[in-house]
């Protein structure tokens, strides 16, 4: 089934400047990628690949210097469209305490839309109906500095889900987090696909994380070096490694005991894949 | 059995807005003892106290109560010992390339050991013995510490604290942030100087799986409190109460548990890739009789 796409980057190409103005070698080159409704994307890369300016590009904070990138068919270089353009699309940044503004929690979330005029009741359905989503309800009236990480990096995704945004691009929003936090942050990105049909682009190193979601996109030096599926993608083991990346720890055991002769089959990425598939050969 | 320990917690408490509304209790009456020359991982999830209480162990932060011993002497005994006690327990902060400061690669290492007061000649040795561990080749030493890659900046500035040669390096979540190969390149560089050296390593993490390599010790912090000590088979076969506290084992032994408890015969105490495949090839060939 093809789902709507709500991103789509055409051949974009990307460069910054210094601070005398000179421009700096290209930072992206010639990508396309697309992101659909409902869907999670995973985009892998390493430190410098290009990936966060992936994600400025995605609602407009920054524009290709060539190709193009549509928001619901929006071009983001068109300056008219910014603010629909940031309806559609919401950003969801690594560290939770840079993007909070209020001092208490449901004030955060209605932020947003409040700055877009959207009047009450409508406003209070929102905030109410975002804070279900991620599962802060109860601690609506909650003061935002007493939050663990996983409880701000989900009010920051309320906050833009509230605005009724198509899709949330997440860059590494669980870097800072501890395990449970990012299993919080992880449980919340599904919430949003399959409860609410949100396309997500999760920016993330955890390869257990990217093994989660629908497609993968592996970025090197600016250009889109892997995409597909999760257990298409992390079949390529050296390359990954080569490229500065790894794959998920269960997709390593079960490589290990592949080349031992236990007969497994490819594509094991999760521990419950390699549990049900050993505990199947095991029994055979 | 006799400990060897080299900084020993007694009974030390830390409040926050001590007397006021907001006041937190973040350490409460820990007794922690660090064995010398060992790499302990202290581990908890965010808020449990673990960054409060390494501040305290090179007397960054004082306790309410409670002693901090080093070597058996009270750090906090007098300006001295507190001022002392920093050259020896030496703390690098989360994202320490953050605190990047000098011009070239080389003045940044140099700068932890030129301000003990080292001359030139040891302040020289102590740089390239650093970097060397970091992985860093001397061809970097005249560029700007900006640019250097990510991986790069964060080992430049691990390497400015391990330049100071403490007997104790403690290390705020060190591979925080960083991609995979980072990662890899970061932990390597930790095993370097141990083993190089045979100095104490205190490591924060949140990785269970980076500690199951990497640690001798475990301490899980909870509520202010050190909740499990042990070595890695001690505080890891506790993995119902891991959970419990919001923490987790290995991505390894959680595969391992569940396919003991659907009755494949494998070992306990399983926490590391290389023991997992083992083991699971093990049980696989007995089972089918040494065919595979």
């Amino acid at each position: 089934m093809a789902s709507e796409t709500i991103i789509k980057f055409d051949n974009v190409s990307y460069r910054y400047d210094n601070e005398d103005g000179e421009l700096l070698p290209l930072v992206l080159k010639n990508v396309s990628l697309e992101l659909r409704a409902g869907e999670v994307l995973a985009v892998l890369g390493h430190n410098g690949s290009g990936k966060s300016t992936v994600a400025r590009l995605c609602n407009g904070m920054a524009v290709p210097e060539s190709g193009k990138v549509t928001v619901a068919g929006m071009d983001t270089a068109d300056e008219s469209l910014d603010l629909e353009i940031r309806k559609t699309v919401g950003l969801v940044m690594q560290d939770p305490d840079n993007q909070i503004v209020a001092t208490v929690v449901e004030e955060d979330v209605a932020f947003g839309p409040e700055n877009l005029g959207i009047p009450n009741p409508e406003l209070r359905e929102r905030v109410d109906a975002a804070l279900k989503a991620v599962d802060m309800y109860d601690l609506r009236s909650a003061e935002p500095s007493r939050l663990s990480g996983g409880q701000k990096q989900r009010v920051a995704i309320a906050g833009v889900i509230a605005m009724r945004t198509r899709a949330v691009v997440m860059d590494e929003p669980t870097a800072m987090l501890d395990p449970k936090g990012r299993e919080e942050v992880m449980s919340t990105v599904f919430r949003l696909r399959d409860e609410y049909g949100i396309g997500v682009m999760l920016i993330t190193h955890y390869m257990e994380e990217a093994a989660r979601a629908d497609r993968i996109i592996v970025m090197d030096h600016g250009t889109v070096a892997l995409e597909g599926a999760p257990s298409e993608v992390f079949k390529n083991e050296k390359e990954l490694i080569s490229l500065g990346l790894d794959i998920p720890q269960s997709a390593k055991l079960a490589s290990a005991l592949r080349t031992a002769g236990v007969a497994l089959p490819e594509g094991i990425i999760t521990p419950a894949g390699l549990i049900s598939a050993y505990g199947k050969e095991f029994n055979n | 059995m006799e400990k060897n320990s080299i900084i020993e917690c007694r009974g030390v408490s830390f409040t926050y807005g001590s007397g006021t509304p907001f006041e937190v209790r973040a350490l409460d009456s820990v007794d922690l003892d660090i064995e010398k020359g060992l790499i302990t991982a202290l581990i908890g999830h965010t808020g449990s106290g673990k960054s409060t209480l390494i501040q305290t162990l090179n007397a960054l932060m004082k306790p309410d109560s409670g002693k901090v011993l080093y070597e058996g002497a009270d750090i906090n005994a007098n300006k001295a010992s507190a001022r002392d006690v920093r050259f020896k327990v030496g703390l690098c902060f989360q994202y320490p390339e953050h605190q990047l400061f000098e011009s070239t690669v080389y003045k940044d290492i140099a700068f932890g050991p030129k301000n003990m007061g080292l001359d030139e000649a040891s302040v020289d040795r102590n740089v390239r013995d650093a970097a060397a561990l970091a992985g860093l080749d001397e061809e970097l030493f005249g560029k700007s510490p900006f640019e250097l890659s990510g991986g790069q900046k964060r080992r430049a500035a691990i390497a400015g604290v391990m330049a100071m040669k403490p007997e104790v390096l403690i290390l705020d979540e060190p591979s925080a942030g960083l991609d995979p190969a980072g990662r890899r390149d970061t932990f390597d560089m930790i095993r370097r100087y141990r083993e190089g050296t045979g100095k104490t390593v205190i490591i924060v993490s949140h990785s269970m799986d980076d500690v199951a390599e990497l640690a001798d010790r475990i301490a899980v912090v909870r509520r202010g409190k050190i909740a499990i000590y042990g070595t890695v088979d001690e505080v890891f076969s506790h993995s119902a109460e891991m959970a419990g506290m919001g923490l987790s084992v290995p991505e390894v032994t959680r595969i391992t548990d569940a396919l003991r408890a659907a009755g494949v015969p494998l070992k306990h105490g399983i926490y590391t890739l290389s023991e997992a495949a083992e083991e699971l090839i093990r049980c696989y060939r007995q089972k089918n009789g040494g065919r595979g």
